[in-house]
């Protein structure tokens, strides 16, 4: 217990004489969250469109002039359809609407025709979704729950405070060890009674305490920022980051043990946890879509859990996830021994 | 002192390899206490090899060896609280003061409250660096934090101290000082454990091992190898090494 305690105390030393953990710490969420929350978005706004009018009527004009007001379309008039398919392809446009010449006589299946650049699915799907909204008028009643604009930011943002803290937590966690395994002063501590037990605990307690903070302080940048509404509690909130840091930073322990190099620990970071948790986890592609085996590796993300908890809770207002708690519990577990081995061997 | 014996470290057939390669191969070593050791070679003999096997944070591939009473390959956690070491690169914390590194180096050996304090400025004395305490260890000059490193390894008291190439880029004057600091230590009972590549600091030690690739070539007081000043140190190592080469 006291040389857990010796240990906490000196990397407190630590942090408050390092200016750059502070960095990390506190403007790196700022700036990734404002970044991200702006960057991440689906909604395709403002697509350049190339416009055939082949009816010239009023009814043609009306449709034209509402399209073009609308904040989705930048309509450019064009004289045919090879031209259109010509500015596609030059990527000057990305879709192309032809009104066809009957389009003011015919009341009801007025066939307007759509070209759009399908080189990006989701793009694609997006700009005739939002032209389709012009046309068919709306025969299924539709409401939908839990974020009733639809806006992606409420659904990112909090994906962001997932990945953000996976990064923060195993990069500090790492650093913090491959440091004194550079300076040499690892060498000095393994020649002391002092147990890697108490060696690792005291030294990750720090950085899971900043990480925790870490989680609450983009949660309130979020809400300034975006006005991400947090339907659940914070003491839950609590809890459940808590939970989550104790498989992510026992992560961080492993690879930081199993490097010689800051550098090496840094682009393993990289691999096996950052990308991972951006890609895999459900942050940005549904884990729903991906083929089975790989929803079966996704389920050791402890990302993928916590990224379910925090969508649950911010916007629909869960406090309790018994099924994910428990999971991201036995991760920690298997995480944390993983940890406890590897550094037994390799530390002594 | 656990053991009766005369001897406070003593190797049998010690051996570790690494793949291929035999770092340190049948070693026999009998080191007496409150004596001065000196451990020579050139580099890559298998002199720190050696030392991280008797700090108990390396196991031998084979053989084993006893180190203040304590089985190196049974009780290695044993032998840390009896030893000291100081490393061939200084090793404290930069960014700490020099009180703050004495006071963590204290308490990982579970010495706390007034004795910590006591002990803390005992050794600050020892190093020379009364009015220092607060300052940086990086903000200290190469022979300041060499004593800083070799006190702070002094700390609990242990019986033996291990230094690996203590005196690496220092100059000839501070080098002298802190001979005479281990001498000090060395009178007072500790054993201290030194290598060197240095033949001037051989002199200075009561007893030698002479290592070379891993083996034990000749093992002695200087008086003993230089067959009472007939040879230089520097001749018999050089016979020495052609015998094994």
């Amino acid at each position: 217990m006291n040389s857990f305690l010796s240990i906490l105390w000196k990397e407190i030393i630590h942090i408050k004489r390092e200016r750059r953990i502070a960095v990390i710490v506190f403007t790196f969420p700022l700036i990734m969250t404002i970044l991200y929350g702006y960057a991440i978005s689906f909604e395709p706004k403002n697509v350049p469109t190339g416009l055939l009018d082949f009816d010239n009527s009023t009814k043609s004009r009306e449709l034209i002039l509402s399209l073009s007001s609308s904040k989705y379309f930048i309509i450019h008039r064009v004289s045919s359809t090879d031209e259109i398919y010509r500015r596609i392809i030059q990527g000057e446009i990305k879709c192309g609407i032809v009104i066809p010449p009957d389009f003011s006589r015919k009341e009801k299946m007025a066939s307007i025709q759509v070209i759009i650049d399908g080189s990006d699915p989701n793009l694609g799907k997006g700009i005739l979704k939002n032209i389709q909204s012009f046309f068919i008028p709306s025969q299924v009643n539709t409401r939908f729950l839990f974020n009733q604009r639809m806006v992606s930011s409420n659904f990112y943002v909090p994906g962001i405070i997932v990945v953000l803290i996976t990064i923060i937590g195993v990069i500090i966690t790492s650093h913090s060890i491959v440091k004194e395994k550079e300076q040499g002063t690892f060498e000095l501590l393994s020649t002391t009674p002092v147990s890697s037990t108490s060696l690792i605990l005291g030294k990750i307690l720090p950085y899971a305490i900043i990480s925790l903070i870490d989680v609450f302080l983009i949660t309130g940048f979020a809400r300034l920022i975006f006005s991400i509404p947090v339907r659940g509690s914070l003491l839950s909130l609590f809890l459940n980051t808590s939970l989550f840091l104790l498989p992510t930073l026992s992560i961080g322990v492993t690879i930081s043990t199993l490097s010689k190099t800051e550098l090496t620990a840094l682009f393993a970071s990289f691999i096996i946890i950052t990308l991972p948790s951006i890609l895999l986890s459900g942050f940005v592609f549904p884990v729903e879509n991906m083929p089975g085996w790989l929803q079966i590796v996704t389920q050791f993300l402890p990302a993928t859990h916590f990224l379910k908890i925090v969508r649950g809770l911010f916007l629909k207002g869960i406090n309790f996830f018994p099924a994910e708690g428990f999971t991201l519990l036995g991760l920690g577990f298997l995480y944390a021994s993983i940890a406890i081995v590897s550094s037994g061997k390799r530390v002594k | 002192m656990q053991s009766s014996n005369e001897f406070i470290i003593e190797t049998f057939d010690l051996t570790k390899r690494f793949g291929d390669l035999v770092a340190v191969s049948n070693l026999n070593l009998r080191i007496k206490k409150g004596e001065i050791f000196g451990f020579l070679g050139p580099n890559g003999a298998g002199k720190t090899t050696t030392i991280r096997m008797l700090c108990g944070i390396l196991l031998p591939t084979s053989g084993t060896g006893i180190v203040a009473g304590y089985d190196i390959v049974k009780e290695p956690e044993k032998i840390k609280s009896k030893i000291g070491y100081v490393s061939q690169r200084f090793s404290l914390y930069q960014d700490l003061t020099v009180y703050e590194n004495l006071y963590f180096y204290a308490h990982l050996y579970g010495i706390t409250g007034g004795e910590a304090k006591k002990k803390i400025e005992k050794m600050i004395e020892i190093a020379g660096l009364k009015g220092r305490e607060k300052a940086l260890t990086m903000h200290l000059s190469g022979g300041q934090k060499q004593r800083l490193a070799l006190v702070s390894a002094l700390i609990h008291e242990p019986e033996i101290l291990f230094l690996d190439e203590p005196t690496v880029g220092v100059d000839p004057i501070t080098r002298k000082e802190f001979w005479d600091i281990l001498r000090g230590l060395a009178d007072r009972g500790y054993s201290l454990i030194v290598t060197t590549h240095l033949l001037d600091e051989a002199y200075k030690c009561d007893s030698l091992g002479f290592m070379h690739r891993g083996k034990l070539l000749a093992h002695g007081t200087p008086d003993q190898l230089t067959e009472n000043g007939k040879h230089t140190l520097e001749e018999t190592f050089v016979r020495l090494v052609k015998g094994n080469e």
